[in-house]
This record gives C-alpha cells, sequence and structure tokens, in this order.
C-alpha cells in the first residue's frame, strides 16, 4: 500500500511538471507571464488528476505503469514543441 | 464501479492525507472562510478609520499626495503606492513603515483633508497572513499549497471513494440517536457531498496560489526559454528601468485616474503606483477592481509616462485570451469578492464545511480505531482514547486561538497599547499552544469541547462588547450581530458538550473495571 501511494503522490509530480514544461512551451500569448503561468496551473491539474488515478490502481506495477504512460506522453509532447 | 480493493487504497490515501494534515487543514479553512470578511472584519475592529460614506469626497489624489508625502519622502529610487478611497472607503493611504511597525499606513480623510488617528488593529493583515502563510513569511506559503494539496487528495480520493456523490445529495440517510461516531458519519458524509465542488474549486486554486510562485512558475519559465534565467525572470516579475538622471515635472494625478476609467470601462480605481517619480522615465500605474466581474483585484492597469502622459500599457483583463482569464480567476474564485455580500455570505457558510469535516473526519477514524482496539486489547484502547483526547485539545485550542487573535488586539487598543503585526505571530501560536496543554488536564474530550465554546462564547461576547462604538454603520451593525449570533451559538454547543461529558464520565465508571480485570 505504501509503494502504491508513493507511486502516486511522488511519481506523479515528474510526469505534473514536464506537461507544464510543454504547455507553457507551446502556448504563445503577448504577455509571457501567462504563459509561464497557465503552465503552473496545468501542473497542479495534471497533479491532482494522476495521483488518483495511480492510487487506485490493484498493484504498485500498474501504479507506476499508469504514471510512466504519463510521462512518456508528456515527453511526446515536449518534445514536439521543439520539433515543431 | 470501482473494485473493492481500489476503494480500499483511496480510502486510505484519504485517510492519511486527512489525518496527517487534518489539524492544519482545520485552521486554514476557519481563517479562510473568516478571512472573506477580512475587509468588513478591519473595519469593523478600527474605529478611527471608519468613514461616512455619504459625504462628498473633496480631496483629488493631487491633493491626497501633496498632504501625504511630507510624511514620508516620495524616492525615485523606490516604487511608492498611494491607496484611493476605492481600496478603504472615504479614506487614501500611504505606507508609512516605521522601526516598530513596518505594515504602517497613514490614513487621510478623503471628505475632511484631515489625517486619522492609527489604526488600531491590524485585522485584515491577521486573518490573511494566518490563512495564506500560517503566519510565517519565510515558507509558510509554499506549505500552506502542500497542505493545499493534502486537501486535494482528500477531496478527490473522497469523491471517488463515494462513487454516487450525485444520488448521494438527495438520498443520504440521517442515523439520529445512533451515538457520536454515527452523527459524525453522517455529518461527514453529508457536507462532504453537498460542498464536494466548492471544495474541490478551492482545494485546487488554494494549491495553485500557494505553490505557483516559489516551487512551479520559476522551472516553467526556465522550460520555457530553454534554461534562460534572466528571461525567465522577466516573465515573472514586472521590472521597471532604473530612474534616469533628468529630471522633469510631473502630471496632475487626478486627470490621468480619468483617463484610466475612460480606457477601462468599469474600472474602480484602487492603487496609484508611482515608479521613477520626479524623473524623465517616471511611470504612473493606475490599477483597479472590475466589481461583479471575475477578475483578480489589481488585475487590470493603465500605464502612462508621468511626464508627458503617453500611455505605455493597458491591460483589460476581460479582453485577454482563454488562459490569462483563467489564471485571473483563481484569486476571486479562492477569496470569493466577485460578487457581493451574499456570494460572501456562501463562502463563509461552505467555507467552514471543510474545517468541520477536518475535525469529523479525524473522529471518524479515532473512534473506528479505539472500536478495534478495544476488541484487540484494553490497554490500546485506552491509548486510542489519548488520542482522541488530544485530538480534541488540539483542534479545539486553535478554534479559541484563531477568535482571540481577532479580539484581543481591539481590547488592547482600549486598553491604550495597541498591537503590532510583530507581536500578532507569538498572539497567535502560544495561546494555542498554552491552550492545548491546559486542554489535554482535562477529564475528557467531551469537556474539552464544552470549555472551549464557552472560552468562544465569551470571546464572541467581547467582540461585540469593545467595537460597538459610534460611528455604527452597516458593516459595525451586521458584524456586531453576526458576533452575538456566534455567541448563541457557542453557548448551545457547550451546553450540548456539556451534558455529552456529563454522560461519558459516568460510562467509564460502569465500566472501569474492565480493562484491570483483563490486565
Amino acid at each position: 500500500m505504501i509503494g502504491r501511494l508513493f507511486a502516486a503522490i511522488c511519481g506523479a509530480i515528474p510526469a505534473a511538471y514536464l506537461f507544464g514544461f510543454a504547455m507553457a512551451r507551446s502556448l504563445h500569448h503577448p504577455a509571457p507571464t501567462d504563459d509561464v503561468r497557465a503552465g503552473s496551473l496545468i501542473i497542479v491539474l495534471a497533479w491532482c488528476l494522476l495521483c488518483p488515478i495511480a492510487a487506485a490502481q490493484r498493484s504498485i506495477a500498474k501504479a507506476w505503469l499508469v504514471i510512466g504512460l504519463a510521462t512518456a506522453g508528456a515527453l511526446v509532447w515536449l518534445a514536439l514543441t521543439w520539433l515543431i | 464501479m470501482l473494485h473493492r480493493d481500489r476503494i480500499v487504497a483511496l480510502y486510505d490515501l484519504h485517510s492519511w492525507a486527512g489525518l496527517i494534515f487534518g489539524l492544519l487543514i482545520f485552521i486554514i479553512c476557519a481563517s479562510g472562510a473568516l478571512a472573506v470578511f477580512s475587509t468588513e472584519l478591519d473595519h469593523w475592529a478600527n474605529p478611527s478609520l471608519r468613514t461616512d460614506p455619504s459625504l462628498p469626497q473633496t480631496l483629488d489624489a493631487d491633493a491626497a499626495l501633496a498632504r501625504l508625502s511630507p510624511l514620508v519622502p516620495i524616492r525615485p529610487d523606490r516604487a511608492t503606492t498611494l491607496a484611493l478611497p476605492g481600496a478603504h472607503p472615504g479614506l487614501y493611504s500611504l505606507a508609512t513603515p516605521n522601526s516598530a511597525e513596518r505594515l504602517n499606513r497613514t490614513y487621510l480623510d478623503a471628505h475632511s483633508g484631515k489625517l486619522t488617528a492609527p489604526r488600531e488593529s491590524h485585522m485584515y493583515w491577521y486573518l490573511r497572513h494566518l490563512h495564506v502563510r500560517l503566519m510565517n513569511h519565510w515558507y509558510g506559503r509554499v506549505f500552506i499549497g502542500l497542505i493545499g494539496m493534502a486537501m486535494l487528495i482528500s477531496v478527490v480520493t473522497g469523491i471517488l471513494i463515494h462513487q454516487h456523490p450525485v444520488r448521494g445529495l438527495f438520498r443520504m440517510r440521517w442515523r439520529p440517536g445512533k451515538g457520536m461516531r454515527a452523527f459524525m458519519a453522517d455529518l461527514h458524509k453529508w457536507l462532504g457531498v453537498w460542498g464536494m465542488l466548492f471544495h474541490l474549486m478551492i482545494a485546487f486554486t488554494g494549491t495553485w496560489l500557494g505553490i505557483d510562485y516559489h516551487l512551479l512558475a520559476p522551472p516553467v519559465g526556465l522550460a520555457k526559454y530553454d534554461g534562460d534565467a534572466d528571461r525567465a525572470r522577466n516573465a515573472l516579475n514586472r521590472n521597471t528601468p532604473p530612474p534616469s538622471a533628468e529630471t522633469m515635472p510631473m502630471l496632475a494625478l487626478q486627470p490621468l485616474v480619468q483617463r484610466a476609467q475612460a480606457d477601462i470601462p468599469g474600472l474602480l480605481p484602487t492603487y496609484i503606483r508611482l515608479d521613477n517619480w520626479g524623473r524623465s522615465n517616471a511611470v504612473v500605474t493606475i490599477a483597479g477592481n472590475l466589481p461583479y466581474s471575475l477578475v483578480t483585484e489589481r488585475g487590470s492597469h493603465v500605464r502612462y509616462s508621468g511626464s508627458d502622459g503617453s500611455l505605455i500599457a493597458k491591460q483589460d483583463a476581460r479582453e485577454q485570451g482563454f488562459w490569462p482569464q483563467v489564471i485571473s480567476a483563481m484569486g476571486p474564485l479562492h477569496y470569493g469578492y466577485f460578487g457581493g455580500t451574499w456570494i460572501k455570505l456562501l463562502y463563509l457558510g461552505l467555507g467552514l464545511m471543510p474545517a468541520v469535516l477536518a475535525l469529523s473526519g479525524c473522529v471518524i477514524w479515532y473512534e473506528r480505531r479505539q472500536r478495534v482496539k478495544r476488541a484487540e486489547a484494553a490497554q490500546t484502547a485506552v491509548a486510542a482514547s489519548r488520542a482522541a483526547h488530544i485530538v480534541a485539545a488540539l483542534f479545539a485550542s486553535g478554534w479559541v486561538a484563531l477568535l482571540l487573535g481577532l479580539v484581543a488586539p481591539s481590547l488592547s487598543a482600549l486598553a491604550g497599547w495597541p498591537i503590532g503585526t510583530n507581536p500578532m505571530t507569538p498572539l497567535f501560536w502560544w495561546p494555542w499552544i498554552a491552550l492545548a496543554l491546559g486542554f489535554l488536564c482535562l477529564r475528557n474530550a467531551a469537556l474539552i469541547g464544552a470549555v472551549a465554546t464557552a472560552l468562544s462564547a465569551l470571546l464572541c461576547l467581547l467582540a461585540f462588547g469593545v467595537t460597538w462604538r459610534p460611528p455604527l454603520d452597516g458593516i459595525v451593525i451586521g458584524v456586531g450581530i453576526a458576533a452575538l449570533l456566534c455567541a448563541l451559538l457557542h453557548g448551545w454547543l457547550c451546553r450540548l458538550f456539556w451534558q455529552a461529558s456529563a454522560q461519558t464520565h459516568q460510562i467509564p465508571r460502569k465500566t472501569s473495571t474492565a480493562p484491570s480485570t483483563t490486565a
């Protein structure tokens, strides 16, 4: 149980940050502070969605799988902001 | 439908998040609910700053600045902010920090042009500072953000555990006469379901407001600008160029205020910020609120050149894109200042719910644990009972300390020793610790409740008595009546707790032989 909770709470944090980075890089508002703050908003949103989804898995492996998939998705999005 | 294993995992997460941070969630939510009315409470606690709003303003911004600036010389290398009567009804004010009180301000009556007596209480500061930083300048805000994360976990897992929250809105059952645990469980479910969306919103906005500036925005800024720290810093802070050496006569402020109101229709100007004042690159920023809109306070502003009046920048929060509007809505959604008194009253009621949820959640957990342990061994039942005792003492002392912080500055000012912001931090923490230690000496949790509610009723009566002074206006009368009603409510709760204490005192006598015989 502890391992699953750790995966849910702490594992979701890097994934959420990556989503925030990708979001901030994708936006182009006239005031740059709006892009940065929208990115930071997405971090909290992504974390509070990922955390219960990972916690609700029936095994620690599945919890890490959810976190891993989310991290991979965020990395792909982030890579696209460099490529496109 | 979630599998039972998943519900158990979510339940564990819900319990631990609530248990570890329950006490702090209680204090933050209770102070936050009161902080919705922080402006009104500040007005009520400072009779010297009350003005008659029906009197016309005879002083404009230029006359006010001329009157106040001898008290605080305006330096070109430092920003000066003049608060307009839109910020504090009927008054202009300028920050005049001194060694004893760094948040000191000097107030000027916009009608008579006279300086008012110093403020008697820093009520607004106390409520906001307690709610936003737990009275800690350094890392308090981040800590509050982390507590917001725990609350967010509790709310989201609570919704998932319940599984049918919409159906539960109308089909919740109450079990009267089934004891304290059943009552607390029903109350917990009922408040949780009815306040679900509000709690989700408050936890989300609170978390973001708490950790955005220190933990989120800096790394996001670096990611946005490929690690360029200077560009990231510029994106986060509004930097004004340093003052030029060339001095210039400055334009009058009042025409600029009127221009700002024409540039942003509906703007209620609240502050004028003066940068590089007296120099050729002086900037006058006129910031204000857009009443009855979901826009952050001071979120709309116009910047003019102080020397030639040319428009430098304009920000109307209503004309921005989707994300800036969402960001701008976070403040009003969290603090409830977007819709007048009725919305604030709604926020007060809904804002107290998480505090009750934190309390009831802890009671349910300890009662359940006590029941299980009692079945296992009498020794551990006593330990669990002590744990419930400690929880009751901490929660009750936190509430009394919060009320004491509201009343003590007014009492002290009446006695001739006004309390500044510096002693307010220990004024909250030390009574909390002292009261908690005192309450731990009491016989049982119900008696703690009785004593705490009696003290709270007394403090509410004192609050009514010390500030019921002329000039009486709508806010003073409203807060006074609310204080009386709170005193009555606490008195009624005190009676209930007293009866419960008498009953629980009798029950152990009958069962007191059980542990000794088991041992």
